[in-house]
């Protein structure tokens, strides 16, 4: 325990020396949270209801999904890739430390760092802009949503992990990376709920990964608890062993055939 | 003149080339861009053709909106891909060896490394962009004339924001995150800026000014833009360039090399 609170403080102290680059990052974020809120808040200027969904019920959506989304995707493991092909991750398996460990620490002070900021930036929104909100208060419905939130984290980071390892063979990570980031921005539920997709093409998303990483802990949250969101949930589980599996077999092979000079 | 025009065609050779070795990375790449602009014109068409209208464009008109964007960002892009890297430059050192060349450095720090793969993505907007403009009958060509030379305004201001990121870049060594923010900026304004509240569309329209560059243009078009607009977004076009080049100057007046 001493040894990863040691390592959480060396990734904070990290995130002291880049002040400047870590706020200009979260000023990034914002920006984009603005796109989405203003132009659902400019939908609704003339209609109470679209899509199914009230304007109290879309601005509950928009919030909720930037802090789950910021919590689910901030990340450092796409670091990985650049300590593969550069070498330095030898410097890193060849500490007192399971490897996997000091990954995992440094993923959860990256996600609370962001979480904590995420929060104040969609309570800054709130104090500002007054959008009217929709609060939950059912318990089961709050810990079917964690829940769903944590297989969203799991999920996503196995597969970013995976991508991470290509390293092990291939120059061009950015590539699969650039994809992956792009899929999730646009079929994750970041701009809009995905039911509003027609029928069939919403189906076809549910058997793909990318539902479960932050559309269904805010969907859970804005309809209740439900034995339909309890199946999701079941989904989302069988995509955290697929992951976890592809991710682990990968993670092997590319471990046995790596080979370095010069370090 | 006819020396830097060789001189671009040879950076540009060079830089087809340098993509040319990375031929997975690049149908990932062409994939991935393709992906976001078919899922967000799908939102877009999606929340319109139910609304009928955002903020009081007509679908047509809002597509108008979405693809000027989309144009005038993958042209910037396209010609302007080398500030993205930058920062390499400074840092190694690489950049006095660009400073005491007999020509001007913006040739190859700004225009260096035209983006093939933006110009290959530009050919599709530029004729969804055109059937749009057919669909909205506004084409007469006082309505297209002004909208061309918004949309040159608007690539003045783009290359004026490129080149505060390059000053920046010799002042502080900070490019990605400078570079990432005009972009994120310039995303506000992929649907017309009037969705925004005041303050904040009058910000993202003559401060930042992302309104003018990307709203501006297609305003003009549907005669909505009086005389007074259209001369204050000229001038702060002209303006926002003056400034960069400015800028630039100091910049290099305060650099002391890197890394060599």
């Amino acid at each position: 325990m001493r040894k990863i609170l040691a390592i959480a403080k060396i990734n904070l102290a990290q995130y002291l020396v880049y002040r400047l680059s870590f706020v200009l990052w979260r000023v990034r974020v914002i920006l984009s949270l603005f796109l989405t809120f203003f132009l659902w808040s400019a939908v609704y200027q003339s209609r109470l209801s679209i899509f199914n969904y009230s304007h109290r019920q879309i601005m509950t959506y928009i919030l909720l999904i930037y802090v789950i989304g910021d919590l689910v995707y901030s990340s450092r493991v796409s670091d990985l890739s650049i300590q593969i092909r550069n070498g330095a991750i030898i410097n890193q398996l060849l500490k007192p430390f399971p490897f996997l460990h000091n990954l995992f620490t440094r993923e959860v002070t990256d996600k609370l760092l962001n979480l904590f900021f995420s929060i104040f930036e969609v309570g800054l929104v709130i104090l500002l802009f007054k959008p009217a909100l929709f609060i939950q208060t059912d318990i089961l419905t709050i810990l079917l949503m964690l829940l769903a939130i944590g297989m969203g984290i799991v999920i996503s980071f196995f597969i970013s992990f995976a991508i991470s390892l290509v390293a092990f063979w291939s120059a061009e990570v950015w590539g699969p990376r650039f994809v992956f980031m792009t899929l999730i921005t646009v079929l994750s539920g970041s701009y809009f709920p995905l039911d509003i997709l027609p029928t069939l093409f919403y189906r076809l998303l549910l058997l793909t990964p990318f539902p479960y990483f932050t559309y269904l802990p805010t969907k859970i949250f804005l309809d209740g608890f439900s034995f339909q969101y309890l199946g999701m949930v079941g989904i989302s589980l069988v995509w955290v062993v697929l992951s976890y599996f592809f991710a682990r077999a990968l993670w092997r092979k590319g471990i046995r055939e790596f080979s370095f000079f010069g370090r | 003149m006819k020396r830097y025009l060789k001189l671009y065609w040879l950076f540009s050779v060079q830089s087809l080339k340098v993509v040319w070795q990375h031929k997975t990375g690049v149908l990932f790449f062409m994939f991935g861009k393709l992906i976001r602009f078919l899922m967000f014109l799908f939102f877009v068409m999606i929340l319109v053709k139910n609304t009928k209208t955002l903020v009081g464009y007509t679908f047509n008109e809002t597509l108008v909106f979405y693809f000027t964007f989309n144009v005038i960002d993958t042209l910037t892009q396209m010609l302007f891909r080398e500030v993205y890297r930058f920062r390499w430059l400074v840092t190694s050192g690489e950049l006095d060896g660009v400073l005491v060349r007999p020509y001007h450095p913006f040739i190859r720090v700004l225009l260096g490394g035209l983006d093939i793969l933006d110009l290959l993505m530009l050919g599709p907007y530029l004729a969804l962009l055109t059937y749009f403009l057919l669909q909205i009958g506004l084409t007469t060509s006082y309505n297209l004339s002004l909208y061309l030379l918004l949309v040159v305004n608007s690539l003045i201001i783009a290359t004026a924001f490129h080149i505060v990121v390059l000053a920046l870049g010799v002042l502080t060594t900070e490019v990605d995150h400078t570079i990432m923010i005009y972009r994120d900026l310039s995303k506000l304004a992929v649907v017309p800026v009037d969705i925004y509240r005041e303050p904040i569309r009058s910000l993202v329209t003559f401060v930042l000014p992302i309104g003018i560059m990307m709203t501006y243009p297609v305003k003009g078009l549907l005669n909505m833009l009086n005389w007074n607009l259209i001369i204050v977004s000229l001038v702060l076009g002209l303006a926002s360039l003056l400034f960069s080049l400015w800028l630039w100057g100091r910049a290099l007046k305060k650099y002391q090399s890197w890394g060599s």
